[in-house]
């Protein structure tokens, strides 16, 4: 039950749907640059999130590799949105098919591993990646990074200097408005991949790969389309990832990354969609709430006299979270929404506002 | 009900003849079966663990090379046409669907979702919807609980997901390995009704059990596997009645009290003593 959604064609309820529709168009007014900036980089790592958990979540292939992806995406960017100077459809799209052609290259190794084997796999890939972006010069810019100001435009529509009816924005929030769409047009994409024919397949290699290809389920097809599927999703990331920052170096994709990914979606609860927007968000927003919420404590901070920088309580927490996840509640921040949403519907009061229709 | 023996000429649904097949090219697994079954039967293939059963099985539906296996002789046809080299959704597709030992249900998806997975290589919609009518009429309680998680069901309830879930692929054969497998013997009664059942609507079925008297008991042939070799078939009944299959596979006779494994081994033994002279 980690995935079921009350609605049987939308993964969110009306209300819901409402609600993010209002925040969506409203974050920007109301937000600060920098809490802007937080979200905006939580909403590029569900993207990158979603695919993983297509693949893991839902396909059972664990990969460590994810970073690579994210690295390749943002280089194909740099590469046709400064060095051709082509505008936003165009890089993203090459992103999108760079790490899908590469996915589609990797993917064959999960014929033939599965489980740690897979992850030990996909882990040499991150290492291989990144001695390729310190060495390929000419379109990485070695050890040092490449600029990445990427051309934000999409017909006539500047997202770098972004201006409605006179009325000039910042960069933070142009940019807001602009992964937030491509966050829910990615996750809206595979929540239908999963809850349709190709979704069961995927699931059903999963639970039980001999059964499902003894029932005509080709798993060479699904394992490896879901390979395809969550590397370009990483490679729109890292895509995005580039043009908002401006600015890459190798040492951004590393194995760190792809650790930070996989505890997004564990976080998030595996198998849920929603589960790995959730899990993005929480893990991208951590370390800033935790920073914000030490300002006022005396032995924390940056000061002298402090009894732990910010910094390493900011990695105690998030290892602490991980393991209290995996252990207290595997299905992750999606079981805890549900839950939450059970009781308050069994609460007399708000059981006639938050009912919903069956079937 | 029907005996089929004889009747070959008006062409078995599933026929193979002299089967050879080795594993890595060492280990030789089947030896020279030769099998039939006409359409309508009940065919049980009885054997004990390591007589060749799983192999059968992985020959028919297209597993072998999975398992580094090869048929390296021999004939297998459905309905007149050659299986040789088919992989394991094309054989789907011409009609054999397999429940597989130890159920495998999807367990996180539905009992709806499973049984949709069971029709993954069929197009025609109102032919599975007909399908899901037919299933839900045989297994009420699996309408019931579409919504439910499959893992989340009994053992029993889990072995009728498997079943309704190949009865969604539509076969004209159906082939069970091991349906009684840890199951309640209130449960193997069910299942056993279930099959009979399912039989009388006009599938085909190939019932392969260690639990001999289950099987024995719907079927209308039967055939005992040792070593890799057919070393008796024959109609349901006289099987029942032959000494040997009793003393091996019902624990009844003059041996009683000594494990049927034990007495395989001892059986073994005995014909290789035989070849060996």
């Amino acid at each position: 039950m980690t995935s079921r959604s009350p609605l049987p064609h939308l993964p969110l309820s009306r209300l819901t749907v409402a609600l993010l529709a209002a925040g969506y168009l409203l974050a920007p007014w109301r937000l600060s640059d920098f809490w802007l900036s937080v979200l905006i980089y939580g909403g590029i790592a569900a993207i990158g999130a979603v695919g993983l958990n297509l693949l893991t979540g839902y396909t059972g292939q664990v990969s460590l590799g994810h970073a690579a992806f994210l690295g390749a995406g943002a280089y194909t960017a740099g590469y046709v949105g400064v060095d051709l100077g082509w505008p936003l459809p165009a890089w993203l799209v090459a992103a999108a098919l760079a790490g899908g052609a590469l996915g589609a290259l990797v993917g064959p190794a999960a014929l033939r591993l599965r489980g740690h084997y897979l992850g030990i796999i996909t882990l040499g890939l991150v290492l291989l990646a990144q001695h390729i972006f310190q060495e390929w010069n000419a379109l990485t810019g070695g050890a040092t990074g490449r600029p990445t100001t990427l051309d934000a435009s999409i017909a006539g529509v500047d997202f770098n200097e972004l201006t409605v009816l006179g009325q000039p924005f910042t960069r933070e929030q142009s940019w807001f408005w602009l992964v937030w769409a491509l966050t829910g047009l990615a996750a809206l994409a595979v929540a239908n991949i999963v809850r349709t024919r190709p979704g069961r397949a995927m699931q059903a290699v999963r639970d039980r790969e001999v059964a499902a290809e003894m029932l005509g389920v080709s798993v060479t097809r699904y394992k490896i389309g879901a390979f395809v599927v969550a590397s370009a999703l990483a490679a729109v990331a890292g895509a995005l990832q580039a043009g908002f920052q401006q600015y890459v170096s190798p040492s951004e994709w590393s194995l760190l990354l792809s650790i930070q990914f996989l505890a997004m979606i564990i976080v998030g609860g595996l198998g849920s969609t929603t589960g790995a927007v959730l899990g993005a968000l929480f893990v991208g927003a951590l370390p800033h709430l935790i920073d914000e919420l030490s300002a006022g404590v005396p032995w924390l901070a940056g000061e002298q006299d402090s009894l732990i920088s910010v910094f390493a309580l900011n990695q105690i927490v998030f290892g602490l979270l991980i393991v209290l996840f995996l252990t207290l509640e595997p299905h992750g921040l999606a079981a805890l929404w549900v839950r939450l949403r059970t009781h308050i519907a069994r609460t007399p009061r708000w059981h006639a506002l938050t009912r919903r229709r069956t079937g | 009900m029907n005996d089929h023996r004889g009747t070959t000429e008006r062409g078995a649904l599933l026929s193979l003849d002299g089967l050879e097949v080795r594993y890595g090219g060492a280990i030789h697994a089947l030896r020279g079966v030769r099998l039939e079954i006409s359409d309508g039967e009940i065919v049980a293939v009885l054997g004990t663990n390591g007589a060749g059963k799983t192999t059968l099985l992985r020959a028919l539906t297209g597993l072998l090379p999975a398992h580094k296996g090869h048929i390296t002789g021999g004939t297998l046809t459905l309905a007149g046409t050659s299986l040789l080299g088919l992989d394991p959704a094309d054989v789907v597709r011409r009609g054999i669907a397999q429940v597989m030992e130890g159920r495998r249900v999807f367990a996180e998806l539905t009992v709806e979702e499973n049984l949709r997975t069971g029709a993954f290589t069929r197009a025609d919609k109102r032919a599975v919807a007909a399908d899901f009518d037919r299933v839900y009429s045989l297994f009420p309680i699996l309408a019931e609980r579409r919504r439910a998680t499959a893992g989340y069901l009994s053992g029993g309830e889990q072995q009728m997901v498997a079943i309704a879930r190949a009865l969604l692929a539509g076969p004209r054969l159906l082939i069970l390995d091991e349906p009684s497998l840890g199951l309640a013997p209130a449960m193997v009664r069910r299942i056993r009704d279930n099959l009979t059942e399912i039989n009388r609507q006009g599938t085909t079925v190939l019932l392969v059990e260690q639990n001999a008297r289950m099987a024995l008991s719907i079927a209308d042939r039967g055939y005992v596997l040792e070593t890799g070799r057919v070393v008796l078939d024959g109609p349901a009944a006289t099987l029942l009645a032959d000494p040997e299959v009793q003393r091996l596979y019902l624990g009844i006779g003059e041996r009683e009290g000594v494990s049927i494994r034990e007495l395989a081994r001892q059986r073994r033994a005995e014909q290789q003593g035989v070849v060996s002279r």
